[in-house]
């Protein structure tokens, strides 16, 4: 009995340390946080902006980025997997607008403007798109869960 | 075999989150083979494969009689599903209490237990 608790304590510790040291490397670090605000200076209204965000085998970079409403999010894939940006959570993708993958993609093609790629894409392919609402909209890569970044729009 | 009750309701609990996701999973793959990690180079075929073992993990949950192995494997798979995916974890914290539902399982069929 007490050696089959001291095993589930150790596993469990090193379940939550695995946890911390790699599961959540989806989310940024206060180093990751790219400071791309473009019109964060801007007293009046400025022309749209793009913002590039890469995804590679080690996942989105930068991890969060700050643009503004209009502004559009470049995500290019230059992993050596498929890519399908999506707002979380996975698999629905309901965050960003409570509508679910299965309600705004149809045959692969996104049907109400909801942030949400609706198809994989292979390796060396980009997707954009165009933030029309301010909030912070968390999301990750449908073909690879664990590879996640935040939009942050002001 | 006379399995009581209480340990039918814990292995049918474990097996249903075995058997759900292959299911699901021909009909829409792209929701599940997500979970893969980065590590393993990911496919359609892969992802049925993992399915057909995970129903057979199930099976032997429900069915078997020295059941310490598969849910001892069922714990571990969970929890490894949920480190490897842990930006995903709002979703996934069920499985670590499906996890401990599978140890306790493993604990009702430690060996030593049973030879007793």
């Amino acid at each position: 009995m007490n050696k089959f608790i001291w095993i589930l304590i150790i596993a469990i510790v090193v379940i939550v340390g695995a946890w911390f040291a790699y599961g959540r490397s989806g989310q940024p670090t206060a180093s990751e946080i790219a400071t791309t605000t473009p019109e964060a200076a801007a007293p009046v209204a400025s022309t749209p902006q793009t913002v590039t965000v890469t995804y590679t085998d080690q996942g989105f970079s930068p991890a969060t980025v700050n643009v503004a409403v209009g502004d559009t999010v470049r995500f290019v894939n230059q992993s050596t997997g498929d890519m399908w940006v999506g707002a979380d959570e996975h698999p629905t993708h309901t965050s960003y607008d409570g509508t679910a993958t299965r309600d705004h993609c149809a045959d692969g093609a996104n049907t109400n403007g909801s942030f949400d790629q609706c198809t994989r894409t292979a390796p060396g392919t980009a997707w954009s798109y165009t933030f029309t609402k301010a909030g912070s909209f968390d999301y990750h890569n449908h073909a690879r869960a664990s590879a996640g970044g935040t939009v942050v729009v002001q | 075999m006379r399995v009581p009750l209480h340990e039918l309701l814990l292995r049918l609990a474990v097996a249903f989150s075995f058997v759900y996701p292959p299911i699901a999973a021909v009909a829409d793959p792209d929701s599940w083979i997500g979970y893969f990690p980065a590590f393993i180079p990911a496919s359609i075929e892969l992802l049925h494969v993992f399915g057909a073992l995970e129903i057979a993990l199930a099976l032997w949950i429900v069915f078997g009689r020295r059941i310490f192995i598969p849910s001892a494997l069922a714990a571990l798979l969970l929890l490894a599903i949920v480190v490897v995916n842990g930006a995903q974890f709002d979703v996934l914290f069920r499985d670590v209490s499906i996890a401990l539902a599978a140890l306790a399982l493993a604990w009702l069929h430690l060996p030593k237990r049973e030879a007793l």
